[in-house]
């Protein structure tokens, strides 16, 4: 019964994800869920790097910056296929995030944080006054979209496939998370100097870490570039950041679950406070930041946290571990 | 018996303090060291230096005959010498098996590839090391307890959960770091009993401790450090006689 449940529960949010472009013909929707997805996946990076390693990034949007821009380069100005520019996107995002890896070898909290608000800094005015390669504040325009059989994606193409690469991704860091290096992250999170002593290579997790949650940044912005179609330096600035991090936290940040609720949650909240409060409109960013405060103070652990607490209790299962399934933890009582 | 471990003038200074000053220690392979001395003596500063938590400002340390003074603690760790902290540093948001689990890390040989592919190896892996991490808590008795957060352990319990996570490195040589400090007499027992348990496995072990009773009972060869330097060597028997360590611990009647 109460497995059944589960099922009907699980069954119903899924057909519900997969169903969407048909239920809802409008296309404000459904870029504005695929901004949510594309959220998702910085955001799924974040819960990894932040959640489970231990190391705050404030500059995030730099990487996302990084892979939108190089992705955009690649294929307007060398002409190549986006799945290269993409590829591109990828691997730089992840070599840049293990430079900047190396001060959280010394430094932590506080300290990081401004290393890593420094980054996006750096990041943002090099795309605002490197006018030649970035077209500056104008803007890189007419990237290409993504085609299918000669015609671009319509918003419903590009919701299907992003659905797609967070379902992979999502099975990535569920498979790592569930594995010694998800131990290795939680371990050196807790206590480094402990995790150490146990043979573990905090320098390593941490890249590791690091690397990992840059390339899912540079991936969401290299498919921000080509379905938005042009890029300004506009959405890579400190805020950016701030909101990547206020999604994790409000989602959860140790929980897998965390990503997709915050980047579902916050993307959505000031796009409906913006069109349902008449005569509030200048102040739905005011709104926003008082819900997301109402969450930190008062569900710490986020709402991800939360619902799926709220959920297991419905059907009676316990957690037992962070990184062993829960089959196991009943193997072992 | 041939020596594991042997410190050759090993010195440690923080600005002007000395803490360790030419310390020539060796440990005997199998056997129990112990290393004792009053508060502030320089013998945490010792371990922390062995474990390579704290590079020594000159000196050597030799480890099977390999020069280790120079390398991170990590590597350390994974060529055989484990250790448990003074204040108890344990995973707190793991639990207790998966604490021990942090230690089989080093036996692990799935690449992060294998891993995002999901191979039957991953799993293999996993659950062979998951069944030798609870051999380990059997080894201290917490297999009972594999499921709880160290938080909700009683003190004892939580020492003896550090030292399984030591042991699950499947180390060379075991440091431990006055692992009966702070107990009550019934805990006190319990740790008396796992390094019986210790002993019984010929584990080589140094042994820092306060409490005499505990030195005397499962030490083979004592050092004293005062100040951070040796002062006395020997069995327990001769350093209980030695004037200077009496007079290090008791201060001198003639003062």
């Amino acid at each position: 019964m109460r497995r059944n449940l589960k099922r009907i529960v699980y069954g119903a949010f899924f057909a519900l994800v997969l169903l969407l472009p048909l239920l809802s013909r409008n296309e404000y929707v459904l870029f504005v869920m695929n901004k949510a997805l594309l959220n998702i996946i910085v955001v799924s990076g974040l819960v990894f790097l932040t959640g489970f390693a231990g190391q705050i990034s404030l500059g995030q949007v730099g990487f996302v910056a990084i892979g939108a821009y190089t992705s955009a380069l690649v294929t307007t100005r060398l002409g190549m296929p986006i799945p290269i520019g993409i590829v591109a996107a990828i691997a730089l995002s992840a070599i840049v995030g293990l430079l900047v890896a190396i001060p959280s070898f010394k430094l932590k909290a506080f300290f990081l944080s401004l290393v890593t608000i420094a980054f996006g800094q750096i990041i943002y005015l090099l795309i605002v006054n490197l006018t030649a390669v970035t077209g500056g504040s104008q803007g890189l325009f007419n990237i290409p979209p993504m085609k299918l059989g000669g015609t671009p994606f319509t918003n419903t193409l590009y919701y299907y496939l992003f659905l797609v690469l967070i379902a992979l991704v999502g099975v990535l860091m569920y498979r790592l998370k569930y594995s010694y290096i998800g131990r290795q992250m939680f371990a050196v999170n807790d206590d480094d100097v402990a995790a150490e002593a146990c043979a573990i290579n905090s320098k390593k997790t941490k890249v590791f870490a690091f690397a990992l949650s840059a390339g899912l940044a540079g991936l969401s912005g290299a498919l921000t570039a080509h379905m938005v179609g042009f890029l300004t330096p506009d959405p890579f600035t400190f805020f950016d950041s701030a909101n990547f991090v206020a999604m994790a936290v409000v989602g959860g940040l140790r929980q897998l679950s965390g990503g997709i609720v915050g980047g579902l949650v916050l993307t959505w909240l000031p796009e409906l406070l913006r069109l349902n409060i008449s005569g509030f409109e200048n102040y739905y960013l005011l709104v926003n930041s008082v819900i997301v405060m109402l969450v930190i103070v008062f569900l710490p652990s986020g709402l991800g946290a939360s619902l799926f607490k709220g959920l297991s209790r419905l059907w009676r299962e316990k957690q037992g571990a962070v990184t062993l399934r829960n089959s196991r933890s009943k193997e072992g009582e | 018996m041939a020596n594991i471990l042997e410190t050759k003038a090993l010195t440690k200074r923080f600005g002007g303090i000395v803490a360790n000053r030419g310390i020539n220690l060796a440990i005997e392979q199998g056997k129990t060291t112990g290393l004792i001395g009053p508060n502030g003596s320089g013998k945490s500063t010792f371990i922390n230096q062995i474990s390579g938590m704290f590079p020594p400002t000159s000196g050597s340390i030799l480890f099977e005959g390999e020069e280790i003074s120079r390398k991170p603690a990590c590597e350390i760790a994974s060529m055989g010498i484990a250790r448990t902290f003074q204040r108890i540093q344990l995973f707190g948001h793991l639990n207790v098996v998966e604490n021990v689990l942090v230690s089989r890390c080093k036996f692990m040989r799935a690449s992060a590839l294998d891993i995002a592919l999901g191979t039957a190896r991953v799993r293999h892996e996993e659950k062979a090391q998951f069944d030798k991490a609870m051999e380990f808590l059997g080894i201290v008795g917490l297999d009972g307890d594999a499921w709880k957060l160290p938080s909700n352990l009683p003190y004892g319990k939580r020492r003896a959960l550090e030292i399984a996570r030591a042991l699950a490195l499947e180390p060379l040589l075991l440091l431990l770091d006055e692992p009966a400090a702070g107990m009550t007499k019934e805990e006190f027992v319990e740790i008396l009993r796992i390094m019986e348990i210790l002993k019984e496995r010929k584990i080589t072990m140094l042994l820092v401790e306060h409490t005499m009773e505990f030195i005397r009972k499962a030490v083979d060869r004592v050092y004293v450090l005062n100040f951070g330097e040796v002062i006395a060597q020997g069995s327990f028997e001769e350093i209980e006689r030695n004037k200077a360590v009496i007079s290090a611990y008791l201060g001198d009647e003639n003062e």
